[in-house]
């Protein structure tokens, strides 16, 4: 699996609302909230 | 249009300018519907000032939306042959003949692909066999062809399109597809004028000009109070596999910023682009979709484009 995410969603999106989008699915949450705290 | 009559312009001397332009060898086809969406007649701008032609403005022709508006490139040309035909004319009693109208112009040419031109591209080449079309030739010195009027240059009408297909033989024939067609003699040949490279912005080479390859783009599922999308995009291609059915290349690699979404009409933002497989993603958009929502993808990647696949939630 490979995944590729925008980096403007990323920058505008807060923690809570990656959370509940990626709800159902553990491993892609963990991946968006790593690249998150990246560019923090 | 045809000169109805050269003759009352007198005498012309004959001499040719030093170093004139001459049309080479046809190199590249650029082939554009006659009409755009817009019912205008299509004419590409020389109206910039010398230098100012360069790669970004000739995407505004080869990368037009709709397809229609598109100035659609055929590379590969070989076996290339042109032929203006004897004039129609009728020899009377007295021996002499009155010209009733110029000769025709033929053209025919082969595409071999570089292991031979697959059913596929045969299948898109076909497409000229309906409506009506125009030409500009890019030749081999990467000159642009096509009438000019003032600043404008024009198609080279087009008819009689044939696109037939040469399958691998034994006998050292290599598969391809020969595309032929005519030039009327309604056409004056002797209004094309030739674009000159040396004139042109220093990043545009028109033999570097090449044809866009069609994905194959299919939404798969999408789901209520979800943002994940499914879609698969593969290359179009003649292959065929069981159960999936796709026919090329997976698209690989494809990021957010590739794809281009709306649902209901209204753009949505894509999240993520996961690839769970080659040319399998699941687009995570910023918001949920709902039953009933009408989602539309289309998957753009320099050289690559796909068409625009609806799903109903």
């Amino acid at each position: 699996m490979r995944i590729s995410i925008n980096p403007k969603w990323l920058r505008e999106t807060s923690v809570k609302e990656i959370r509940e989008l990626f709800k159902s699915d553990k491993q892609r949450m963990e991946l968006v909230l790593k690249a998150k705290k990246a560019i923090k | 249009m045809a000169n109805i009559c050269d003759c009352t312009s007198g005498a012309k001397n004959l001499g040719q300018a030093n170093c004139d332009a001459v049309l080479k060898s046809m190199n590249r086809v650029l082939f554009k519907q006659r009409l755009n969406a817009d019912g205008s007649v299509p004419v590409i701008d020389f109206s910039g000032a010398v230098g100012t032609h360069d790669a970004t403005w000739w995407e505004t022709y080869l990368q037009a939306t709709p397809l229609v508006n598109r100035y659609i490139v055929g590379t590969d040309v070989d076996d290339y042959e042109f032929e203006m035909q004897d004039r129609e004319a009728l020899e009377t009693a007295n021996k002499v003949e009155y010209k009733i109208h110029d000769g025709h112009i033929e053209v025919k040419y082969n595409v071999f692909g570089a292991k031979g031109a697959s059913i596929d591209l045969y299948d898109r080449y076909k497409q000229l066999e309906c409506g009506k079309w125009g030409i500009n030739i890019i030749d081999d010195a990467g000159q642009l062809a096509g009438p000019i009027n003032g600043t404008d240059m024009g198609l080279i009408p087009i008819n009689s399109v044939q696109v037939k297909y040469g399958a691998q033989a034994n006998s050292g024939t290599i598969a391809h597809v020969e595309i032929s067609f005519r030039i009327p003699f309604t056409f004056n040949w002797g209004s094309v004028k030739l674009f000159q490279p040396n004139v042109a912005a220093g990043d545009l080479d028109l033999l570097e000009v090449m044809p866009i390859v069609p994905l194959v783009l299919d939404i798969t599922n999408a789901t209520d109070a979800s943002a994940d999308v499914d879609v698969t995009v593969f290359q179009s291609g003649s292959g065929f596999a069981s159960g999936a059915g796709q026919s090329g290349q997976p698209q690989i690699g494809l990021a957010p910023a590739n794809f281009t979404v709306t649902v209901d009409g209204v753009g949505a933002t894509v999240a993520t682009a996961t690839e769970t497989s080659d040319g399998v993603y699941t687009l995570t958009l910023a918001a949920p979709v709902a039953t009933g929502n009408v989602i539309q993808i289309q998957a753009v990647a320099t050289g690559f484009e796909s068409n625009n696949d609806n799903y109903t939630v």
